[in-house]
C-alpha cells in the first residue's frame, strides 16, 4: 500500500503561497497532531510582487473558511469594498463612454433572460442599469452593506480592494498563529529527486533539505519547481492578449477628497488601459500596455495625463514602478508530486482581477482533492490539469471579449485586437452563437466557472453588442413577468440608495466598531 | 420628540417642575427601550428581552419589547403599563447626561411637555437641589454605568459566539401574520459548551442569571400576542 500523504510543502510566500497554505491547513486540520502538516518556505531575498489589489466575491468565502474575522481583515489590510468594475472609454473612446460590470446578477437571472426585453424597450437605461441596482450604488459611492450586517453578509454582492503587501503579511500571521502552518524563511536553491521523478526534498540555503509528500510551487514569476526544475513549457498568450508591461504607482488622497470609489475603474488608453483602485488610505493606479504598440515614455505620459485630472501638477513628480509581465500559462500545472499555483502557473493581464480568484480556486481544489496517498495522486493530477486548462482558457476568452466587442478604430492596438487570427476559436464560436441569442448558463456549464454567463452579458451588452436578428417575443406572460422584474429592480435601486451609507462612512465604522459575526 | 437640552442650573431653573403623574408622559408610541445590564432581570419579569443592533454602530444592546410593531406599546394600550417595571432609560427622562470636557453634566430637556413651572417635582428649593433631582442624577449615573457593563457583557457573549438571531413568526387570531427580525438572543446550546472556567466567571459576574432571565422572558411574546388579540377584538 502507498504511504498516506502527511506533509505538504509550499515554496513561496506571496498571496498564492499563503492562500494555498491557509486553505489546506484549515480544511485538513494542520493545527492538530493528526492533521496534514503544512510547511511554507519563503526566500528572505526575493520580494513578493506586492501588487494585485482587486478581488472577486469568492474571497469572502475563502477568508471565512480559514476562520478569519472580516473586521480584523478589513482593519489590518487597508481594505475597501468593491462592487464591480467601471469600464471607461472601452467602446467608442468618447469622454462619456462607460459601462459597468457589477457583481450582482441581473434581476430574475435564473428565471428569465431580461436581455431581449431590454433590447425592445430600454427606457433610456443601459443594460446593467436596467437589470441591476448596483451600478447606481457605485455611481453614488455607496457601500454594499450596513454596519448592522453580519460579517461577510451582503446587501449587494461585493468583493474587496486591499493592500497586497499587508494582505500577505496578515495571512502569514493567521496561518502561523491560528492554523498551525510551519514557516521557514529560506532560499530554495535546488531539488532532490527520486527515480520516479518525484521531488523528495527541496534544498535550502539556510535550513538544509526539507522533505515532503506534495510540493506546491508558489514562487511567482521564477516558477522554481514547475519551470526551472520540471521544465514544463510556458505557453505564451501574447498573440491573444497583447499587454505585457505595467507601470504602477500609489497616490495619497487629496486634502478634503474623502470619497472611496466602491468599484475598480478601468480607463482604456491608446495601447492599453489604466486601473484605478481606491483603498481607505490611498489609491493604487497603474497603466498596463502593449510594448509592441507603444513605448515606455508614451505610456508614462498617458498615465500622468490620467492622474493630472485628479491630482493636478503633482502627477509630474511621480515615480512609476515598472513590471514586465509575460502573458501565458503552463502547459500543465501538476506534474509528479508538484503543483503550481499563482503566477508560477500562469499570468494574464489584470483586467478582471482573475489572478487571485484562480489562486483561490486552485487552493480550494487542491485542498478538496488532496490525494490520500501517492497512488491516487496521478489521477487527481490528471483531472486537475484538465480542469485548470479549461479555467485558464475561459479566462482568456473572457478577457479577449473586452477587446473584440470594442468599436474603437483609433489606434493599431484596438484594430489589431479584432484581427480574427488573435481570437481563440472557442471565443469565435461563442460570438457566432451570440449573434442569435444571449450568452446563457449552458455555455458555461462546469461547476465553479470563474465567470458566469451573466458576466458575459454585462460586458457584451454594456459594449453595445447587438444581435444580428432582433429576438422575437412570443409569450405575453413572459413580457409581463419581465416588466415586473424591471420594476422590482427600480424599487430595489430606490430603497438601497436611501438605506446604504457611503463607502467611506461604512469603512470608518468598521474600523471603529466592527461587524458582528451574526 | 423635540430635544432641547439645557445644563441644569439653580439660577436658570429654580422655578422649573417636572410632572411625574404620568399625564404628560407619552409612552403610547414606544415599542422598545434599551436596558442597562443591572435591570435586565427586573425587566424580564414583565417584558420580552432581546438583543438588538444599534443602527448607527452595529453594536448589540439589550432591549425590552413593548409592542410587536413600530410605535406600538401594547402594555400601555392594555392599561398595564403602570403595573410594569419602568426602565431607567425612561424614568430618568427628561434628564440627560451631556459630556462636557472633563466630567459629564446634568442637563434637562426643556422641550419635554412634562417640564413646566406649575405642577410636579421642583428641581430646586432655595437654590438647593431637591431629593428628586439628586435621585434623577443618581439614576442617570446608574444608567451610564449600566451601558458600560452592557458592552463588557456583549463582548463576552460575542467572544464565545453565544449570540444568535431569533426569528419570531407571529400569527394573530384574525389571521394576520408578522415576522419580527433583527432580534437576537443567547444560544442556550453553545452556552453549555463554554469551558468550565468561563462558566464560573459567568456565574460570578451574574451573567448566568441574567441570561436565564432573558431566555425565560421570551415567553412574554406570547402574552403580547394574546393581549393584542384581545385589544383587536374590542
Ligand atoms: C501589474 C499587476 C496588477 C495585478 N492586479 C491584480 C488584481 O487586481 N487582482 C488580482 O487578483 N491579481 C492581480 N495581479 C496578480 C497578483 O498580483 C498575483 O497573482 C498574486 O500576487 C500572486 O502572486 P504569487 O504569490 O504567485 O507570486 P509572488 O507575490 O511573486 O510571490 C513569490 C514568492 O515566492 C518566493 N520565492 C521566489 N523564489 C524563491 C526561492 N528560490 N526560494 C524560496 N522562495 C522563493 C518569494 O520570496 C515570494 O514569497 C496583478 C499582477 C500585476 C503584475
Amino acid at each position: 500500500m502507498s504511504k498516506p500523504l502527511r506533509h505538504v510543502v509550499i515554496v513561496g510566500g506571496g498571496s498564492a503561497g499563503w492562500i494555498t497554505a491557509g486553505s489546506i491547513a484549515a480544511m485538513h486540520n494542520s493545527a492538530s497532531n493528526d492533521g496534514v502538516q503544512v510547511t511554507l518556505i519563503e526566500s528572505p531575498d526575493v520580494n513578493i510582487i506586492g501588487v494585485g489589489e482587486g478581488t472577486w466575491p469568492t474571497m469572502r468565502t475563502t477568508l471565512q473558511k480559514m476562520g478569519i474575522s472580516e473586521t480584523q481583515f478589513m482593519r489590518e489590510c487597508d481594505v475597501s469594498f468593491k462592487q464591480g468594475a467601471k469600464f471607461a472609454k472601452w467602446v467608442t473612446g468618447d469622454e462619456d463612454d462607460f459601462y459597468y460590470h457589477p457583481l450582482v446578477l441581473p434581476e430574475g437571472y435564473f428565471e428569465l433572460d431580461l436581455y431581449k426585453y431590454w433590447q425592445q424597450d430600454n427606457r433610456g437605461k443601459s443594460f446593467s442599469d436596467a437589470v441591476c441596482f448596483q451600478e447606481q450604488l457605485c455611481e453614488k459611492g455607496l457601500a454594499p452593506k450596513l454596519i448592522t450586517s453580519p460579517e461577510y453578509a451582503a446587501v449587494a454582492n461585493y468583493a474587496y480592494h486591499l493592500d497586497a503587501g499587508k494582505f500577505a503579511d496578515f495571512l502569514k500571521r493567521h496561518c502561523i498563529n491560528k492554523l498551525g502552518v510551519h514557516y521557514i524563511s529560506a532560499h530554495v536553491d535546488g531539488v532532490n529527486s527520486i527515480d520516479t521523478g518525484d521531488i523528495a526534498s527541496v534544498i535550502t540555503r539556510e535550513h538544509g533539505d526539507i522533505g515532503g509528500d506534495l510540493f506546491v510551487d508558489c514562487t511567482g514569476f521564477s516558477a522554481l519547481l514547475i519551470g526551472k526544475h520540471y521544465n514544463v513549457p510556458f505557453i505564451s498568450k501574447k498573440d491573444t492578449l497583447f499587454i505585457d508591461t505595467a507601470l504602477a504607482v500609489q497616490i495619497p488622497y487629496e486634502e478634503g477628497d474623502n470619497d472611496i470609489a466602491s468599484h475598480t475603474i478601468s480607463t482604456a488608453q491608446d495601447s492599453g488601459w489604466i486601473w484605478d483602485i481606491g483603498l481607505p488610505s490611498r489609491r493604487g493606479v497603474g497603466h498596463v500596455y502593449s510594448s509592441a504598440h507603444t513605448d515606455q515614455a508614451s505610456a508614462e505620459q498617458a498615465l500622468k495625463a490620467y492622474l493630472h485630472q485628479s491630482i493636478g501638477d503633482k502627477s509630474n513628480e511621480l515615480n512609476f514602478r515598472k513590471i514586465d509581465i509575460n502573458p501565458g500559462v503552463r502547459e500543465k500545472f501538476w506534474v509528479n508530486n508538484c503543483v503550481a499555483v499563482g503566477m508560477a502557473a500562469g499570468f494574464l493581464e489584470p483586467l478582471e482581477a482573475s489572478a487571485l480568484v484562480m489562486i483561490e480556486l486552485a487552493a480550494t481544489t487542491i485542498s478538496e482533492q488532496l490525494p490520500a496517498n501517492r497512488q491516487t495522486m496521478d489521477i487527481v493530477a490528471k483531472q486537475y490539469n484538465q480542469r485548470f486548462n479549461y479555467n485558464w482558457d475561459r479566462i482568456i476568452d473572457f478577457l479577449k471579449l473586452h477587446y473584440i466587442a470594442s468599436k474603437r478604430e483609433d489606434t493599431a492596438f484596438w484594430r489589431d485586437n479584432r484581427d480574427p487570427k488573435t481570437i481563440p476559436q472557442s471565443l469565435q464560436d461563442l460570438m457566432t452563437l451570440w449573434q442569435h441569442r444571449p450568452p446563457i448558463e449552458y455555455d458555461f456549464s462546469h461547476k465553479r466557472e470563474v465567470f458566469s454567463a451573466a458576466s458575459y452579458q454585462y460586458v457584451l451588452y454594456g459594449m453595445d453588442f447587438n444581435f444580428t436578428n432582433p429576438s422575437v417575443i412570443r409569450n405575453e406572460n413572459e413580457t409581463k413577468f419581465a416588466q415586473r422584474l424591471f420594476k422590482e429592480n427600480d424599487k430595489k435601486t430606490e430603497q438601497y440608495l436611501k438605506a446604504l451609507p457611503s463607502n467611506r462612512e461604512l469603512i470608518d465604522k468598521v474600523v471603529e466598531f466592527g461587524f458582528s459575526k451574526v | 420628540m423635540n430635544i432641547n437640552l439645557e445644563k441644569v442650573s439653580s439660577q436658570k431653573h429654580h422655578q422649573l417642575k417636572v410632572a411625574t403623574d404620568g399625564r404628560h408622559q407619552n409612552n403610547a408610541s414606544i415599542h422598545l427601550c434599551h436596558l442597562a445590564l443591572q435591570e435586565i432581570s427586573a425587566a424580564a419579569a414583565y417584558y420580552p428581552i432581546f438583543l438588538l443592533k444599534d443602527s448607527d454602530t452595529g453594536q448589540f444592546q439589550p432591549v425590552a419589547l413593548f409592542g410587536l410593531d413600530i410605535d406600538e406599546n401594547i402594555y400601555q394600550q392594555a392599561n398595564l403599563w403602570n403595573k410594569c417595571y419602568q426602565p431607567l432609560k425612561l424614568t430618568t427622562q427628561p434628564f440627560f447626561l451631556v459630556n462636557n470636557e472633563a466630567a459629564p453634566e446634568l442637563a434637562i430637556n426643556v422641550s419635554d411637555p412634562r417640564v413646566q413651572n406649575d405642577v410636579g417635582e421642583p428641581l430646586f428649593e432655595a437654590s438647593n437641589a431637591t431629593v428628586y433631582l439628586k435621585q434623577q442624577a443618581a439614576s442617570l449615573s446608574d444608567l451610564t454605568q449600566g451601558f458600560v457593563l452592557n458592552n463588557v457583557f456583549i463582548n463576552e457573549l460575542s467572544k464565545y459566539d453565544l449570540i444568535e438571531p431569533v426569528e419570531l413568526d407571529i400569527a394573530f387570531a384574525d389571521g394576520q401574520q408578522r415576522q419580527l427580525d433583527g432580534l437576537y438572543t443567547v444560544n442556550r446550546e453553545m452556552l453549555e459548551h463554554v469551558d468550565a472556567l468561563t462558566q464560573q466567571q459567568f456565574e460570578k459576574s451574574g451573567y448566568v442569571k441574567i441570561i436565564a432571565d432573558m431566555l425565560g422572558s421570551a415567553n412574554h411574546v406570547k402574552v403580547l400576542i394574546d393581549l393584542k388579540n384581545q385589544l383587536n377584538k374590542n
